[in-house]
């Protein structure tokens, strides 16, 4: 099972940061991703992160896996932090990994549905696009995953590299087919274009707290 | 009696040329009736609901659903529709049990009071109890089957069209599965199942066998299963 699930997994459970609305996450998240990118001192960003830190110990996320995760995009960073001087460099590297581990967070607490039915408000061509593709990408990393337990099990011996050509000739088109039907069988149990969201961006005194914690992240960046 | 499906002689190419076709006799699904649909491997079992929920447009002939041509009026009439495809992982949406039981209602535009009344209703009669919450990733493949056969019967529909809806289901789901269907069944709901062996024929009213792309018997249970027909079924479920 491939650790991309753990997402959804994690996005649906029955937590605290999980029960929240869509929009105060969402604010909570400008906010501090804006104070992250502005702010000239690195202790906002530590901020930042320990925050995060205490959150995901409190909402019982997997933290282990997430700081990885948020190491992928410091690698990207690297290649622009290299040019910079030594400042900027270790800046330009924790800003990535917290923005990183920011928006890693978003995605372990917010359930895919109500992230989209809430960008749908705003763009619902879009996130009807984005809802189908997110959805269909689950689909595929499912199918790749059988494709080379397949190829294990019945043995590509010798003609390793042809054999896995072969197998991703048949996943590209095997995947282009499977879009067109799976959009037609949603259809067919009546998707017309519209996203539910799980508690209709209701906001609770808990939403009230999380934005303000942004707001107070924001107002001592600018202090 | 009202007829929900007619199927008169239905070619379909596929793009690589290959052609199924549903010939001979005329296939027809009447008001609370259970039809099965048999049939050898690749005999165009699953061509055929294919054109019945309206995925497939036919290169000839002619299919009637609820009196309307199910490829072009498919919204007319999806709300009377419950589906459970083959492959049920191309048809589920989560991302949890519930939101999924939830996804065609809330697209049908039901009230809230009905959803709940109608998810628990699936959830306890298909023994998902417990799942509500789970992740679709997660569920086994019966467990999947059971959640699409939910997602189809919680619409309460007049026509239900399953694809080897009972394959991978245990002994239990499949009894609380049968027992659901017949329930809404005898309130006038039409039934059509693509049927992969015997035990499960004796859900049925009606049977229809698909032999070499043409319709070649169509009757009651009973008329199958004293035909010579049914060794050949046999002997293919044997196979």
């Amino acid at each position: 099972m491939s650790s991309i699930y753990l997402v959804d997994y994690y996005s649906n459970k029955k937590g605290f940061f999980q029960s929240l609305s869509a929009v105060s996450k969402l604010i909570f998240f400008a906010l501090s991703l804006f104070s992250i990118v502005f702010s000239e001192d690195y202790r906002i960003t530590i901020l930042v992160f320990s925050v995060l830190l205490i959150f995901s110990i409190f909402g019982e996320l997997p933290i282990k896996k997430m700081l990885k995760w948020a190491l992928l995009p410091v690698f990207f960073a690297l290649i622009f932090a290299i040019s910079q001087p030594d400042t900027f460099f270790v800046r330009t590297l924790t800003r990535a990994f917290v923005a990183a581990y920011l928006a890693i967070f978003y995605s372990f607490t917010t359930s895919y549905r109500d992230s989209f039915a809430l960008f749908g408000k705003v763009f619902p061509f879009l996130s009807v696009f984005f809802f189908l593709t997110y959805r269909y990408f689950f689909i595929l990393i499912g199918d790749l995953e059988k494709k080379i337990k397949t190829l294990k099990v019945r043995g590509s011996g010798k003609r390793k590299l042809k054999t896995a050509g072969y197998m991703m000739g048949y996943f590209v088109v095997d995947s282009m087919n499977k879009s067109e039907k799976i959009y037609r069988i949603l259809k067919v149990r009546g998707f017309r274009g519209r996203i539910y969201s799980k508690n209709d961006f209701s906001f609770s005194y808990r939403d009230l707290l999380l934005v303000i914690v942004g707001i107070l992240i924001f107002l001592i960046n600018f202090n | 009696m009202e007829k929900i499906v007619e199927i008169k002689c239905i070619k379909h190419r596929y793009p690589d040329n290959t052609e199924v076709s549903a010939c001979g006799l005329d296939l027809v699904v009447e008001k609370g009736e259970r039809v099965a649909l048999v049939g050898l491997n690749g005999s165009g079992k699953t061509t055929v609901f294919s054109h019945i929920i309206g995925l497939l447009k036919p290169t000839e002939g002619e299919v009637s659903v609820f009196g309307v041509d199910p490829y072009h009026d498919f919204e007319s009439i999806g709300k009377k529709m419950g589906v459970v495809m083959q492959s049920v992982e191309d048809q589920l949406i989560g991302p949890t049990v519930l939101d999924d039981i939830r996804f065609s209602l809330l697209n049908y535009g039901f009230s809230e009071k009905e959803i709940a009344d109608r998810t628990k209703e699936v959830i306890s009669g298909l023994n998902l109890k417990g799942l509500e919450n789970k992740v679709i990733h997660y569920l086994s493949g019966g467990e999947k089957k059971k959640l699409a056969l939910a997602g189809a019967l919680a619409l309460h529909p007049d026509l239900l069209v399953l694809d080897e809806a009972f394959n991978q289901i245990d002994p239990r789901g499949l009894s609380a599965a049968t027992k659901m269907i017949e329930y809404q069944s005898e309130r006038g709901m039409a039934v059509v199942m693509a049927v992969s062996n015997r035990e499960d024929l004796e859900h049925f009213d009606k049977v229809y066998f698909l032999q070499s792309g043409k319709i070649v018997f169509g009757g009651t249970r009973e008329e199958f299963l004293s035909s010579d027909l049914k060794n050949e079924f046999c002997q293919h479920e044997r196979q």
